[in-house]
């Protein structure tokens, strides 16, 4: 036997062993892969079980503006209830503290920490109505507006969808917030429908509701110079504690009173009406109120400049633990999507998730 | 017969590396193994730590108090390659690690896989249940009853549980057993 030949008797042995090693490696990949995957959709559904029927500790954390994240010591989205709860139901002031707007926001960071994912996963949390209702307001001198219902896949027009709207605005002889009568209109082959007012006040708020097979989106849509935008905390006062108006910008309001606006089913169509409650001031954004109706969808008010003030209970939150996040594909993660009842309308939560490492 | 030298070299050269090709390969055998073991152990970890949070919510539903618990049998497998292992509550809220569920082989302790209970706090209303024994009374059924054992449970007994009480109003316990028959 040669020198040449032991030389080649060892690179086949060699050869033999990186192959079959990799070969090994290739075959368990797959299964591998599948099982993450199949570990991150039970993580993923752990996780939305959580954030959507736990209340949170304490409870009450999304209407009382004591607590603030430091506090907070479990979080969870859903709304609680003495007597009776719901699956499903979320709190509105709960899912607003999720805005980065909110004057009371809870960080990424500390949901991180209390959802105990440490450093082992990322997420991202998209809340949105289950119709995507758009409003153009298409001739302001007759306060003509175009109501379009689509669904959220692919845009599709919603035929047939119910809308009922009223329109608020500053009524300048009275110096009060006015509203029209109630408007209704059906949507048609392109998801469209046209309300009309008649009325020229220029500061306008329409406040919209559409149905599809009991399906509820409501929508404030505000035109007009001067119109500024707030924050509701409370939504009842069982505790004894009082609502808040929190304003983005100092401002006083005229005659210390909110209009309160109520949407709430009758019959086959819809009623939207206003309560008045008085208003105290707190200091120069912050207002107490008296009581805060349940079914309030939005809260307006005039400042005493003509401002109008518009608080919406309106959802559309986009959060994630990486800050400024803009496309929503990611490559890695797994997402799941639950359909939830936020302050009686319907919402889409969808939950992405991905490990930082494996 | 002479022999020459290369030979004995080369032979024992080649039997050296056929040796040490066998270990790499049993190494490298070894190490996918252990990686798909650890992949399984993080699964069931996974699940149970997804059926805990299911009973401890549907337990918090209830608005009473009671002294009967709520389970769920979970489905696992016995063993993992016919090697056992063992499922435990771990509660590490103090290193700010929060509770979690952990997996490992009894015979490796080194193979082990977590999955976090999205809590990290022992200042709420839930009480994970990771140290003490005992057993729970479950609504309608007089002749089985859970038992629990410092939050553990070995892979191969027979109807693994997780479970929840609301102790009180504002309590409620949850943790993993063992569903069994009384007196057995």
């Amino acid at each position: 036997m040669h020198t040449y030949e032991y030389l080649f008797a060892a690179i086949i042995i060699v050869a033999i062993l990186l192959s079959s090693s990799t070969m090994i490696g290739t075959i368990s990949e797959p299964s591998r892969s599948t099982s993450e995957k199949e570990q991150l959709k039970v993580a993923a559904q752990k996780l939305i079980a959580q954030i959507l029927l736990d209340p949170g500790d304490p409870s009450d954390w999304g209407s009382n503006v004591d607590i603030n994240e430091s506090y907070l010591k479990a979080f969870g989205l859903a709304k609680h209830g003495e007597t009776t709860r719901e699956a499903y139901v979320l709190d509105p002031d709960k899912v607003l503290r999720l805005d980065n707007n909110n004057p009371l926001p809870t960080s990424p960071s500390s949901v991180i920490n209390m959802l105990n994912l440490g450093n082992d996963y990322g997420f991202a949390l998209r809340i949105y109505p289950a119709l995507t209702l758009s409003i153009n307001l298409t001739d302001p001198n007759s306060a003509r507006y175009e109501v379009s219902v689509n669904s959220e896949y692919g845009g599709l027009p919603i035929v047939g969808a119910r809308v009922t709207a009223k329109l608020y605005y500053y009524n300048v002889s009275t110096q009060e917030i006015s509203s029209t009568n109630l408007m209704f209109n059906n949507t048609t082959y392109d998801g469209k429908c046209t309300l009309s007012f008649n009325t020229t006040a220029e500061t306008k708020t329409l406040i919209a509701v559409a149905d599809y097979y009991r399906i509820r989106v409501v929508k404030a849509f505000s035109t007009g110079p001067n119109v500024a935008t707030a924050h509701l905390f409370g939504w009842e006062n069982g505790f004894g504690r009082p609502s808040y108006l929190i304003l983005n910008e100092p401002c006083n309001i005229s005659r210390n009173n909110t209009h309160e606006i109520i949407v709430e089913k009758m019959g086959e169509g819809y009623m939207i009406e206003n309560v008045t409650y008085n208003l105290t001031q707190m200091d120069d954004r912050k207002f107490s109120l008296t009581y805060v109706e349940p079914s309030a969808a939005a809260v307006l008010a005039f400042s005493e400049d003509a401002k109008l003030i518009l608080a919406s209970r309106e959802a559309n939150i986009t959060y994630s633990s990486i800050p400024g996040i803009v496309d929503w594909s990611f490559p890695f993660a797994y997402s799941i999507e639950r359909t939830v009842l936020i302050g009686g309308c319907a919402y889409i939560v969808r939950l992405y998730l991905w490990r930082m490492s494996w | 017969m002479d022999i020459p030298l290369k030979h004995v070299v080369g032979t024992i050269a080649l039997i050296g590396l056929v040796i040490a090709a066998g270990l790499s390969y049993t190494i490298i055998t070894s190490y996918i193994e252990t990686e798909v073991t650890k992949t399984q152990l993080n699964q069931i970890a996974e699940n149970v730590a997804l059926n805990l949070v299911e009973i401890i919510n549907l337990v918090n539903f209830a608005k009473y108090s009671t002294t009967e618990a709520m389970m769920k049998i979970l489905k696992l497998p016995s063993d993992l390659g016919g090697k056992a292992y063992t499922i435990q509550l771990v509660n590490e809220t103090s290193q700010n690690q929060g509770y979690y569920v952990r997996t490992q082989l009894v015979t490796r302790k080194d193979i082990t896989a977590k999955s976090p209970i999205p809590i990290n706090s022992t200042q709420t209303r839930l009480l994970i249940i990771t140290d003490g024994e005992g057993t729970l009374q479950v609504r309608g059924e007089e002749t089985k009853i859970i038992q629990y054992s410092n939050g553990t449970v070995y892979g191969g007994t027979q109807d693994i549980a997780v479970w929840g009480i609301k102790i009180d109003i504002n309590t409620t316990w949850a943790g993993i057993g063992a569903w069994k028959s009384l007196g057995g």
